[in-house]
């Protein structure tokens, strides 16, 4: 095996606990479940078709838009799967469930003239957890399995590559909006009134949270230092993948942008935030917060520097 | 522990996930849901345009959001949506199916309690800007506002007189009526404008005085009178229709001396019946069915107005200066002003 092919089994394959990924699949499903509660693909059916402009995907695969009685239900077939996958009852099926009707109706908006980039890294998401073994644990099918019994599974290659799906989602994401910004805006996005531009306009068509925006486009070089460290961060978002200190840097920096995005424009990318949830180390922060002592702790899940 | 092909099956997912990725980004595509992801890259000017939508009722104009009043429509995709369709090879077919998409979408969120708004008979987009300052100080009152959008769709009654008229159904007595409007408007019958340059009378039961008037093609073809008008603003109405053989066309209305008309579009002439009014039945329009009218600035001297073909032919009955009326009327029969002691007593 060649350096470069170790070096790619050793980022998505090294064992690891599956408590992060039982933590971020019960998060995700639920999260998922909670924005989506309300969902009502029927009304879609009622438009002419005229307004029906198909995905190139639709077209490749001949997919139609169903009846509306027939949306209704994958509708509520898609909520019981989000919840079986939540609480991991039936994990397998549930979650591949969730991922086939879940992309149909996710996509279906997107075949109505405009789409959106909100909630593709979902549809991915949804993928590989339904290729993924995430409800070995903490899930009614572990404990069925296990009789009641609370048995830690051994740490598997099968609880991270998951995780760095969700990683790398999360960076060809910001890492294309960067480049796109580069590519298009060049040195005028960060050097002109560009920022201060963005930062005025939300005030005119959208309605921000706060009126900081207006405050910030006061000050040139404040705008300035905002869009080169947007597009900074944003390309160097491949960084985290590889390395641990980048991670701290980056990831929590996207973050911030994405909660300044929404206090200063008024633009939500709530979708986002659950893919977010998978860099989070909560086995490790579980352990720093768990009230026994160090000796009667459970095993550290193991975790290896990608 | 992970079996060697399961690895490579997923490593194959993943690479194929990288790819199209990058491939989106190289090539600018939208593959959803792979992106290039280009929201916001672009640098921002200091001009913000924004898109607002108005509903039309017989009281006026009145805000419509798209999410609130066409949902499931979002704003952007029903501006998407309408210029994609007035693209489209058979932009006409697909147009009347979009507006009654909306409107049956519009009454269905109201009857479900979505919004209590008023009858809907056309919706307006306009395309408004500001240039930016500091601190948005501007942000109530654009700098510029502009209609790209209009789309009509008579009320019911109407809707069923005007079928009747295009296949000559109606009634004697529906063709003699007349509406009452009131004594400051000017109403002149085209049958009695002077012919100048190519043209005819028409012989038509349904026009007002039982003749048209049809103008050539000819551009130098036009008709004209003078008329007394009182000081104000008036809009200008024309009751006309496109020939039943399905000729299409609009006129060219202005006023030589005395008064100026403006319209919201110096490209489209005036009439359009063909936007949204079947062929054969004579109807009311300004510059098109739904679009805002256009209005005449009275000086308070004689006007001398001129009408003109535009495009193509079509048959002109009446030519209304409404004091009053300022949306479209949500009737098609001829109009008279009501005599002096009538209108006294409509106060």
């Amino acid at each position: 095996m060649s350096a470069a092919a170790r070096a790619w089994d050793r980022f998505w394959f090294t064992p690891q606990s599956a408590t992060d990924l039982a933590i971020c699949r019960v998060l995700f499903f639920g999260g998922l479940l909670y924005q989506r509660w309300w969902i009502d693909s029927g009304p879609w059916t009622e438009l002419d078709e005229a307004f029906w402009f198909p995905l190139r995907i639709f077209q490749i695969l001949h997919l139609p838009l169903l009846s509306a009685s027939i949306l209704g239900a994958l509708d509520q077939i898609w909520l019981l799967a989000l919840a079986a996958s939540c609480v991991g009852l039936l994990t397998r099926v549930s979650t591949a469930t969730a991922f086939v009707v879940g992309a149909y109706l996710i996509a279906i908006p997107h075949n109505f003239g405009k789409t959106y980039h909100s909630d593709a890294v979902i549809v991915f998401m949804l993928g590989a957890l339904a290729l993924s073994r995430c409800g070995d644990k903490w899930s009614v099918d572990a404990w069925v399995r296990q009789r009641g019994r609370s048995v830690e599974p051994p740490p598997s290659g099968e609880y991270r590559w998951p995780i760095r799906v969700a990683w790398l989602l999360w960076v060809l994401l910001y890492a294309a909006a960067g480049i796109s910004k580069i590519r298009n805006g060049g040195l005028d996005w960060v050097f002109s009134d560009s920022f201060r531009n963005i930062l005025l306009a939300h005030h005119y068509t959208h309605t921000p949270l706060v009126g900081w925006g207006i405050v910030l486009a006061e000050y040139p070089w404040v705008c300035t230092l905002l869009a080169g460290g947007t597009i900074f961060i944003e390309t160097l978002t491949p960084m985290a993948l590889f390395s641990r200190y980048a991670r701290w840097i980056v990831i929590p920096s996207l973050g911030l942008m994405q909660v300044g995005i929404g206090l200063l424009l008024g633009v939500r990318f709530d979708a986002y935030l659950l893919v977010f949830l998978f860099w989070i180390p909560w086995g490790q922060i579980g352990q720093r917060l768990a009230p026994w002592p160090e000796s009667e702790r459970p095993p550290r899940p193991v975790s290896t520097p990608a | 522990m992970m079996t060697p092909p399961r690895r490579g099956l997923l490593s194959g997912l993943f690479l194929l996930l990288i790819g199209g990725q990058v491939f989106d980004v190289v090539f600018k595509r939208e593959d959803w849901p792979f992106s290039s992801y280009p929201m916001y890259s672009e640098a921002r000017s200091a001009v913000v345009v924004r898109e607002d939508l108005a509903g039309v009722s017989a009281g006026g104009e009145f805000p419509l959001t798209a999410h609130r009043h066409f949902a499931p429509l979002d704003d952007a995709r029903f501006r998407r949506a309408l210029k994609r369709v007035a693209m489209a090879k058979d932009g006409g077919i697909r147009r009347d199916a979009v507006i009654e998409t909306l409107f049956r979408r519009y009454e269905a969120l109201r009857a479900a309690g979505v919004h209590d708004d008023p009858d809907l008979l056309g919706v307006r987009g306009y395309t408004v800007e500001w240039d930016i300052l500091s601190g948005a100080v501007n942000r109530g009152t654009p700098d510029r506002r502009k209609l790209h959008l209009y789309v009509y769709r008579p009320p019911a009654e109407l809707r069923s007189r005007l079928a009747r008229a295009a296949t000559g159904e109606l009634s004697t007595s529906e063709r003699d009526a007349r509406r009452l409007v009131p004594k400051a408007d000017v109403v002149v019958d085209a049958a009695k404008l002077s012919l100048e340059r190519g043209g005819e009378r028409m012989t038509d039961p349904d026009a007002a005085s039982g003749f048209a008037l049809r103008l050539d093609t000819r551009p130098e073809a036009y008709a004209e009178t003078e008329i007394n008008v009182a000081r104000g603003r008036y809009s200008v109405w024309l009751r006309g229709k496109t020939a039943a053989d399905g000729d299409t066309g609009a006129l060219s209305v202005a006023a030589i001396a005395g008064a100026e008309i403006r319209c919201w579009s110096s490209t489209i002439g005036m009439g359009n019946w063909q936007d949204a009014i079947p062929a054969g039945a004579f109807a009311w329009s300004s510059s098109a069915p739904g679009a805002p009218p256009c209005t005449l600035e009275a000086t308070g001297r004689p006007v001398t107005l001129r009408v003109s073909p535009h495009t193509g032919r079509v048959l002109l009955d009446q030519i209304w200066l409404a004091s009053e009326q300022a949306e479209q009327p949500e009737f098609a029969e001829a109009v008279t002003p009501a005599p002096p002691h009538a209108a006294e007593a409509s106060r």
